[in-house]
């Protein structure tokens, strides 16, 4: 297998096998990968016969990646990134609520008359008056949901990376994590097998015959 | 009172910067202080466990003290330099010291889960330790306090005694605020996206509890102990010891939130490990709780709960006016094995460090 069948296998294969970039949302990028993986075919099949006309194929490429990337940018994110952008929005709420409550308390600090003389204490002040203020809002359910919120979405977003490395590392011959976990496994439960064995009863000798005296 | 005059403030920058400079000079040519020096011997491998065994340094006392450590961080904060030893200040005092060292999962390990860990790992330990018959001393420390309670309450009659040390046993205390972030996460997804939790995902989820004095004031510690080799090294050893965290296993990780800070089944009863009921209530040996005043990762709340859940243990507390790993490596930490060595030998005060 050539190196361009092989990569014309990968995309084909990415095209087809669409469950995990559906299963996160994605099910619009693997409308991308099948045409790319059609129209890449088109021009595979009629080899360049002059340098005219490898330019010409080159040109072609590059038009029919700018396409792809076209076709699979806006899938990707409507879907994948919807939540998240709505979860760091929110995020960002919060976090701005912590900056305000901090610049609002900072200034009533300086305002006092023993104010700070030194930048250090200045500083010292400015993390005390941060510091309380992140501990008022982190302690506000609204805080705890929206921060989970994030985290939830960047989970789901890198599952949904590693499905689709998952699928190119497959068709490309390189072993996944599935498969290693996989592995992982069966020696798990070999060596639970192993343990769960009774220990094997003691070699009994045959007493040892005496020869006759020589 | 006036601002700051412009040349003082230009004046102070540059002194700042200069120390800054000979502390960052000092920490580059320092070797990697040394941890867990006091004397120890590996008395059994066990998968990635390793149980360590501390010789008493007087006249010992019986029965041996075995120490159950977290599955988070390291247990080498509790013998972090000679001066500052949990371990070292109890084998002093003629205590004979185990500790269970979890060491680093790897993504092998991933489908372990608590009852590995407790009613396996822990529990081949303890009998090594008794030589299968007979009791110990048990401590368990944070996560693995809440460990040790679930195995006293599976095998009470090889335990003695009981100490938890900055425990949670109530997970959702209205001042515990990682619980409260928690609760809201998707743990099932979260596990099954990284197989195992990468400890720094852990380490930034504690240091995000106090954000800007954790990883924006503490570091002004170079300027300020630039000319000071010994707090220099302690601080080195400190960021060694944080920055030392291992993966958490999937499975257990996921039943540790899920039971316990997502679901708080051991206050409600409802924590069993391969079918078996652990029940708090049934606990009979004397109990030590060992709890920080200012901690923030476990508050008191969460530690004191576990009065109200032992009605048949002598139960003790122990209060130490300090912070969750001030406990161990404070100025004032050497209070607390003395207590916790009087208290096993049946006496006890009721703080430390105060």
């Amino acid at each position: 297998m050539t190196t361009v069948e092989a990569w014309l296998q990968l995309w084909k294969g990415l095209g087809a096998s669409a469950c995990p970039a559906q299963a996160h949302g994605l099910g619009g990028a693997s409308g991308a990968f099948e045409r790319f993986a059609a129209d890449y075919a088109g021009l595979a099949a009629r080899p360049a016969s002059s340098p005219q006309d490898l330019e010409d194929r080159l040109r072609e490429l590059q038009a029919l990646a700018q396409h792809f990337y076209a076709g699979i940018l806006p899938a990707w994110p409507a879907a994948s990134s919807r939540g998240l952008a709505a979860a760091s929005l929110a995020w960002a709420g919060q976090v701005a609520e912590i900056a305000q409550a901090t610049a609002q308390a900072f200034a009533a600090r300086l305002a006092r008359a023993d104010r700070p003389q030194t930048l250090r204490l200045a500083f010292d002040a400015w993390i005390d008056c941060a510091e309380a203020a992140f501990q008022c809002v982190a302690r506000k359910s609204a805080f705890a949901a929206a921060q989970a919120a994030l985290c939830n979405e960047l989970v789901r977003l890198r599952a949904g990376q590693q499905g689709l490395l998952e699928q190119a590392s497959r068709l490309a011959g390189v072993p996944t994590r599935g498969e290693v976990d996989a592995l992982h496994d069966s020696v798990r439960e070999l060596r639970r097998q192993l343990a769960a064995r009774p220990a094997p009863a003691p070699v009994q000798r045959a007493p040892r015959r005496r020869g006759p005296p020589r | 009172m006036s601002a700051p005059e412009p040349f003082a403030v230009q004046r102070e920058i540059e002194e700042f910067q200069a120390r800054a400079a000979r502390g960052l000079a000092r920490l580059a040519q320092m070797p990697t202080p040394a941890v867990a020096t006091t004397p120890r011997e590996a008395v059994l491998v066990d998968g990635k466990v390793t149980l360590y065994r501390y010789a008493a340094q007087a006249k010992p006392r019986r029965p041996p003290l075995l120490i159950v450590y977290a599955l988070v961080n390291r247990p080498t904060v509790l013998d972090l330099q000679p001066d500052r030893s949990l371990i070292r200040r109890l084998v002093e005092r003629g205590h004979e010291v185990y500790l269970l060292d979890w060491g680093y999962p790897d993504r092998g390990d991933r489908l372990l889960g608590l009852a590995d860990y407790v009613l396996g790992y822990l529990h081949r330990a303890v009998l090594h330790v008794t030589g299968g018959s007979g009791a110990l001393d048990l401590l368990g420390v944070c996560q693995g306090g809440t460990l040790s309670l679930l195995y006293a309450a599976l095998e009470p009659r090889r335990i003695r005694r009981l100490v938890t040390m900055v425990t949670p046993v109530d997970f959702q205390t209205a001042d515990n605020m990682l619980s409260s972030w928690v609760r809201g996460i998707d743990v099932d997804a979260l596990v099954a996206a990284f197989g195992n939790v990468p400890g720094e995902l852990l380490n930034y989820t504690f240091l995000s509890l106090m954000p800007f004095r954790l990883t924006m004031q503490k570091y002004l510690a170079i300027a300020d102990d630039a000319d000071e080799p010994d707090k220099l090294a302690n601080f080195l050893r400190m960021e060694q010891w944080i920055g030392d965290s291992p993966d958490q296993a999937g499975r257990a990780f996921g039943e540790f939130l899920r039971w316990f800070y997502q679901q708080n089944r051991l206050v409600a009863g409802r924590v069993e490990l391969e079918g078996r009921p652990v029940d708090l209530a049934r606990l009979s040996m004397p109990v030590l709780n060992v709890y920080a005043s200012a901690d923030h990762l476990v508050p008191p709340s969460a530690s004191r709960a576990l009065a109200e859940l032992v009605p048949q243990a002598r139960y003790d507390e122990l209060v130490f006016d300090g912070g969750h790993i001030g406990i161990y490596v404070s100025s004032r930490a050497h209070t607390v094995p003395a207590e916790i060595s009087r208290w096993l030998a049946g006496r006890v005060r009721k703080s430390a460090g105060g």
